[in-house]
């Protein structure tokens, strides 16, 4: 087989080893988590430093080839699928930290260093991250996270990905390299974002990739707390647990809260837990970081009596103890239900839990999961004081065709429903932005187009994304 | 491509949801020993078609007819080392994991009908049919090795015994002083053993291609061979014989005989008192490596451990990626990918750079032979030796005075005789206990329980005990006090836990109600 047109130039620019067009590789980077069908690119190239990443977007946009900046190409919605093939950069090899500044408390890192990595890097010196990454975080980048608004570990108190960021460094599609934040003086360091003019920050967050290729990112860091403590209370319904669930999340005093929804979400995740608490319908666990054990224990008394004043009953801090201490373990394992999943988290205000599992019962009723042993999870964890990312996963097997047809038909419908209750899904991809462009103020999208055109003229990056091709810029 | 044997593990194939857990694992930060890289091929690669999802899409291709193989693919298929760290640190299906390797051995079995096999391997299997080995040495020369010792051992060969010594191809034709080492021990300990009149390879170097249909013969050969002799027991110093034994001519063949490492009979011989060990002369320190066909494949990690710590002056320092995480020392791949072979030798040598042993010991002929190349290419200031070569002349049969029983004792007797104590747990559930210095753990069976001494490396959860709380807890009457008693332990601080399995994994095999009752939770 002849070689990819740019497999020569490319190999110039980041050597043999580190760059592929053979069959095997293109396969292995056609898929990320989500069921969605399979999208090769042509070409996979990993780079080690800026200047690499650099001399291939200028590469792609001098042939107007189609490039993809990637991480753990773990996304639950297809944000890591190259729709029209191309350049797919894999930024794994750039994998650094670069700095821990102990003063300012800041951490400069490499886009590709993953959540897992970078944590046990702070943690070594002494410091924690605030928003720890989601779920997947051994896998998932900072830079894969930080352009799709992910949510997770450390929500309840320091929010989703981008609210860490203080500044960016950003090939943009031309490529020119941009700083952000202080460092667009040139004679400062990463310690603020908010400056001189609007937050071009915040322009690449949560961008999926089509402005600009994101490099080297500056994360906010914490000294490592002395005390950490936990808390577990089950509750006789959802809307006592719901109740106490949002009066501890808007004290802000807890690092992480989580909570299970429904009994047969409890029974599935949980079955011996089930067994040993009867009648308790839903439960939530939250997890404490004080600076000292005196602190963390008046924060617990607190927030164990306003979780008691609602009814809850206290089950002690075995599951929250785990939890914590699994961190990136708690989603894989449910995929024994089947490995496919149709994911629709997204966020919402806490104050509508109740309703939102509700709707989400009905929803699975409608389409009859029980009927055919598809089980799911209905869960919530927070992301800030009053904000919290509501999730209803059902899990199917893809060699079961007919869980697969009713799971992706009940995907469609829920996609729709949740923009429609004003849910707001933070991250998107392939399986949402037909959904988002259709349903989303046109204004958004419109300006979205004109920021895509003026950075990037032959619309080279993450092409189709958010529908937005080079025909739509003449439109 | 005709596909068969892909066919009968679907299930794994498609139970993996793309997560990339094989790239790189928490599993192994999770029990606080860091985060590592996960496979080594993809690290010296560098594409994520080398973790076990890249592959797994790969394989799902070729079984959606999106991908016929090709020379390259085929090329591509044999560079997995099938050591399986990537089933190890896998968390799907509820902490049990993707059993990639079933998954890999299916796919290569599929290949291998297909004649979808490399030049290298045609090699290796026209040298099994000539030669009973797939070196291309003469299989009458096989025993060469005996005859540089028949001054000091005198071997029976094809003769009526207790035991078989199987050698295996490697250490008949290669590396011979594994061979000459295992025989001074088992004549040193005084076993009763033999070697077969007329040994065949046992079949591992073509069913690590897939082959398994062309030694099918060897295995009845083999079997035969042992029959002749009257003999129950097999022992091999060689992981790979020991992996095939047990899963092959025991499982699959029914063979009325049981395996052992020669390891594992140390360890017994070290148990019962039977033997001790003299100084090597000076302080040594000495670090292991685990084959993963003994380890990771066989669950044999405590055995070479103890029998390296039970030697005076020899001070034993583990890796950095150790036991289940032990990174493969890339002799599996050495027929077809002789390079990278060593690359991945050389990439395990760097575990041990900062532990600076001496000694790197090993217990197979593979590890022992690659890891050699690996230390000669890289100039490393240590040596690899297998430990069989390590320690054969420090061995003492002597009689040593019995020890006083220690506190864990007392504990780990209780519980054999209170198996109630585990009625919530479900079959599988592993404990371990930590008293005093000394661990034994429980295993739950069906309707009762397994105590052993020492470490069990697939526990759910460990239990740490002061001598207190053993006191305490044996004057237990009943399961009640005992339950009671440890929820006063616990509380006191007499007893701590950690768990070790996923929260899910404890949930489903009843460890919530047992802690509850234990006062736990």
């Amino acid at each position: 087989m002849p070689h990819h047109p740019l497999y020569d130039k490319l190999k110039e620019i980041v050597g043999e080893q580190n760059v592929s067009d053979e069959e095997h590789v293109l396969i292995a980077y056609s898929r990320d988590a989500s069921p969605l069908p399979p999208h090769k690119p042509d070409i996979v190239v990993r780079p080690k430093s800026v200047d690499e990443v650099v001399s291939i977007v200028q590469l792609a946009n001098e042939t107007k080839t189609p490039v993809m900046a990637t991480g753990g190409r773990v996304s639950m919605c297809g944000a890591c699928l190259p729709l029209k093939g191309g350049i797919m950069i894999d930024m794994t090899r750039m994998n650094k930290v670069l700095d821990i500044d102990e003063d300012r408390l800041v951490v400069e890192a490499e886009a590709g260093i993953t959540w897992a990595n970078l944590l046990y890097e702070v943690d070594k010196r002494g410091y924690k991250l605030g928003y720890r990454g989601p779920y997947s975080g051994h896998a998932a980048t900072i830079g894969g996270s930080i352009s799709c608004n992910s949510t997770g570990l450390g929500g309840a108190k320091w929010g989703q990905a981008p609210d860490s960021v203080v500044s960016l460094e950003v090939v943009l599609p031309t490529g020119e390299v941009l700083e952000t934040g202080t460092a667009v003086n040139p004679y400062a360091k990463r310690f603020a974002r908010y400056c001189f003019g609007p937050d071009l920050t915040g322009l690449f967050l949560g961008d999926h990739g089509i402005l600009g290729v994101k490099t080297k990112v500056a994360l906010k860091v914490y000294p490592k707390p002395e005390a950490v403590l936990y808390g577990c209370f089950g509750y006789k319904d959802l809307e006592s647990c719901a109740r106490a669930f949002y009066q501890i999340q808007r004290t802000g005093l807890a690092e992480d809260l989580v909570i299970l929804c429904n009994r047969k979400s409890i029974e599935y995740i949980l079955p011996d837990a089930a067994t040993a608490f009867t009648g308790i319908e839903a439960l939530f666990v939250y997890v404490i970081e004080a600076e000292t054990q005196k602190i963390g224990e008046a924060i617990k008394e607190y927030l164990d009596s306003i979780a008691v004043k609602h009814g809850g009953i206290d089950l002690g801090t075995m599951f929250p103890e785990m939890f914590w201490n699994a961190k990136y373990e708690m989603i894989t394992p449910l995929f024994e239900w089947g490995p496919e999943w149709a994911g629709s988290c997204h966020l919402l205000e806490t104050t509508r839990i109740v309703e939102a599992t509700k709707k989400s019962v009905e929803l699975f009723k409608k389409y009859k999961f029980d009927k055919f042993g598809i089980k799911y999870i209905i869960t919530a964890m927070c992301a800030g004081r009053t904000v919290c990312v509501f999730t209803a996963h059902p899990y199917f097997s893809s060699l079961d065709k007919k869980q697969r047809e009713v799971v992706l038909k009940y995907w469609e419908e829920r996609k729709r429903e949740v923009i429609k209750y004003g849910g707001c899904f933070y991250w998107t991809g392939v399986g949402l932005y037909p959904i988002v462009v259709e349903l989303l103020r046109k204004e958004w999208w419109n300006v979205l187009v004109k920021i895509k055109k003026a950075l990037d003229p032959n619309c080279i990056m993450n092409p189709g994304a958010f529908k937005i091709l080079g025909d739509v810029y003449e439109a | 491509m005709k596909l068969k044997y892909i066919k009968e593990v679907l299930d794994e194939l498609y139970s993996c949801a793309r997560c990339q857990e094989c790239r790189e694992s928490v599993k192994i930060a999770s029990t606080g020993k860091n985060i590592y890289k996960v496979c080594p091929i993809r690290e010296l690669l560098g594409f994520d078609a080398y973790t076990a999802r890249g592959r797994i899409l790969n394989i799902q291709a070729v079984v959606e007819g999106r991908l016929e193989p090709d020379k390259s693919f085929v090329e591509y298929i044999y560079t997995c080392l099938e050591c399986g760290l990537c089933r190890e640190v896998c968390i799907a299906k509820m902490g049990k994991g993707v059993d990639f390797v079933s998954i890999m051995e299916a796919f290569r079995k599929d290949l291998y009908e297909n004649g979808l096999i490399m030049d290298t391997h045609r090699t290796v299997i026209k040298s099994l049919k000539e030669n009973y080995n797939p070196y291309k040495q003469l299989h009458e020369d096989r025993l060469e090795w005996l005859d540089e010792i028949s001054d000091q051992v005198n071997v029976k060969v094809g003769e009526h015994a207790k035991y078989v010594y199987f050698a295996g191809c490697t250490a008949n034709h290669i590396t011979t002083e594994i061979a000459q080492a295992t025989v001074q021990i088992l004549s040193k300990l005084g076993i009763d053993f033999t070697l077969l009149e007329d040994e065949w390879c046992c079949g591992f170097a073509a069913m690590i291609i897939g082959g398994e249909k062309d030694v099918k013969d060897f295995i009845e050969h083999n079997i035969e061979q042992i029959k002749k002799t009257g003999a129950k027991y097999v022992i091999t110093s060689c992981a790979g014989c020991y992996r095939v034994f047990r899963e092959h001519y025991i499982e699959k063949y029914k063979a009325d005989i049981k395996v052992v490492h020669t390891v594992e009979l140390l360890d017994t011989a070290i148990k019962e008192k039977r033997i001790s060990f003299k100084s090597p002369g000076r302080r040594i320190r000495v670090s292991y490596h685990d084959p993963c066909h003994l380890g990771r494949h066989s669950g044999v990690y405590e055995a070479p451990r103890n029998v390296i710590k039970a030697i005076p002056d020899v001070e034993f320092v583990e890796p950095l990626r150790t036991r289940e995480y032990t990174i493969c020392c890339g002799g599996s791949i050495i027929s077809s990918h002789a390079d990278l072979s060593l690359d991945v030798a050389k990439y395990r040598l760097k575990d041990f750079d900062e532990i600076k042993p001496e000694i790197l010991l090993s217990c197979c002929p593979f590890c022992y032979r690659n890891l050699k190349y690996g230390i000669q290419l890289e100039r490393k200031p240590y040596e690899a030796m297998d430990l069989v070569v390590f320690i054969k002349d420090l061995i003492k049969v002597e009689k040593v005075a019995e020890e006083k029983e220690d506190i864990s004792k007392k504990l780990a007797s209780y519980l054999a005789v209170h198996p109630e104590i585990f009625s919530e747990l479900k079959k599988g559930s592993i404990l371990n206990y930590y008293i005093a210095g000394k661990i034994f753990h429980v295993e739950k069976l069906k309707d009762t329980i397994k105590v052993e001494f020492g470490e069990h490396h697939k526990a759910d959860v460990d239990l740490f005990m002061t001598e207190k709380a053993v006191e305490a807890l044996t004057s237990a009457k009943n399961k009640e006090e005992y339950m009671k008693t440890f929820k006063e332990m616990y509380k006191q601080g007499d007893i701590k836990y950690k768990a070790r399995a996923n929260l899910f994994t404890l949930a489903r095999k009843g460890y919530v109600s047992w802690a509850k009752k234990a006062g736990l939770i």
